[in-house]
């Protein structure tokens, strides 16, 4: 029931994100509750299944709305991996952690962004990540994942998630 | 020692499947032609799904936003009820132009020239799911290969040119749109149709390009319509320019333009296939 409902979320989190979520969107930026999900969930599991989150959310990402196939499973794969990596040296029950982590993390979706536009041939220019959208997801999505991580340890205490 | 092999095996597992997927990024960044298999049903079941979220996403929000927007709805009540009696008038014209037109056809299939007509055939489609991601501008729509999509069929929808198609599954398909950093349109301005351009979407969603004629007139307030070069047929609507500038090189004048279809509020649109 655990492992099962883990799974359930992820799903249930895509199903939404391309439906409901972005109608939230804040000076034309949506959340990315993909990276909070995997920020949130890994911090609790190991680096393998840190990593298999984050590839599944991210090649369904990629099947249903990217270009090249892959970007996503890579970069999301990635960020799960290194936040499995750092789960037992980070002291778990304080909230500023899991801002600063998906800070860090949506930082790096970021530039791994930037860097396909690249790959796929487009002129980019430093203006195109330091400007106020990139500052505004950054800040969305570490205050959505303040409260998601607040419930994740919840329901992980009443042993409603396993990871 | 079992410890540290279990842990290099699996940094060799992660290096070996981020090799795998840069292969793969690599061999599918350029358009591809057909998708996988697994893709296409991986979209087939989950498309239904997105399908009636969206229907009920739609629902709520049609019921709601009138509420909450009264006197919004109340001020776009009267321009539209202005904008309809103008284009009554239109159709009139419009009427007797091609009573006009129907005239001279007649009259040049009777002198044998047959002249080059595309026929598109068109279907209409809901948006489905749009791509979360910021930095780029696809959509998902509702119908696909069993409706007889083909890659690059065009996207309109009633206020002008949203985007093309390049991805076609079983019953759904994905549309880039034009404000997306990819894509690129060639345009000529409505009211002198030799000034050519190309435009193309930017991160911030909004359409920038270059006029390929310097010394072009161009002034804010232009409509642009699709020049037909390229895979847009000719004469859609695009969007309207509301800036005028110089390139940094000085050598080309480029445009910002906003585009005439509200992206934010998108829900039906029209697929044209050319059937040939």
């Amino acid at each position: 029931m655990g492992t099962l409902l883990v799974w359930v979320i992820i799903l249930l989190n895509f199903i939404l994100q391309g439906t409901l979520f972005y109608r939230f969107s804040i000076f034309g930026v949506f959340p990315n509750t993909a990276i909070v999900i995997i920020v949130c969930f890994s911090l609790f599991s190991n680096k393998n299944k840190g990593a298999s989150y984050g590839f599944v959310i991210g090649i369904l990402q990629d099947i249903l709305y990217g270009q090249a196939l892959g970007i996503y499973a890579l970069i999301y794969m990635i960020i799960g991996y290194c936040i499995g990596l750092i789960n037992r040296k980070v002291f778990k029950d304080n909230l500023i952690i899991s801002f600063f982590i998906t800070t860090v993390a949506t930082i790096f979706y970021i530039i791994m962004n930037i860097a396909s536009l690249y790959v796929l041939g487009l002129e980019v220019s430093y203006s195109d990540f330091i400007n106020i959208s990139s500052i505004i997801q950054i800040l969305y999505n570490s205050i959505i994942s303040i409260f998601a991580y607040l419930y994740v340890i919840k329901m992980k205490k009443k042993g409603i998630l396993k990871f | 020692m079992s410890r540290d092999r279990k842990k290099n095996k699996s940094a060799i597992v992660m290096v070996a499947i981020i090799i795998a997927l840069i292969t793969i990024v690599g061999a599918t960044s350029n358009q591809r032609e057909k998708l996988h298999v697994i893709e296409k049903w991986v979209g087939n079941i989950t498309t239904p799904i997105q399908k009636s979220t969206t229907t009920g996403v739609n629902y709520v929000s049609d019921t709601i936003n009138p509420v909450v927007h009264f006197l919004r709805v109340k001020r776009e009540n009267e321009t539209l009820k202005a904008e309809v009696e103008d284009l009554r008038d239109q159709i009139i014209k419009a009427r007797l132009e091609r009573d006009e037109l129907e005239e001279l056809r007649s009259l040049s299939y009777a002198l044998n020239y047959v002249p080059e007509e595309e026929n598109y055939r068109h279907v209409a489609a809901n948006i489905i799911s749009k791509n979360p991601g910021n930095w780029f501008d696809t959509f998902v729509i509702d119908v696909g290969e069993k409706d007889g999509i083909v890659l690059d069929a065009v996207v309109v929808s009633s206020n002008g040119l949203v985007g093309r198609v390049f991805e076609v599954g079983g019953n759904w398909c994905k549309v880039i749109s034009i404000i997306d950093k990819n894509s690129s349109v060639s345009f000529q301005i409505m009211r002198n149709k030799s000034y050519k351009g190309l435009l193309s979407g930017s991160v911030n969603n909004d359409l920038t390009g270059y006029l390929f004629d310097p010394l072009a007139e161009v002034i804010v307030g232009d409509k642009l319509l699709t020049s037909g070069l390229g895979i847009f047929p000719q004469g859609v609507l695009i969007g309207e320019i509301v800036e005028v500038s110089r390139t940094p090189d000085q050598l080309l004048k480029s445009i910002k333009v906003e585009p005439s279809v509200n992206f934010k509020r998108l829900n039906k649109v029209l697929v044209y296939i050319p059937s040939e």
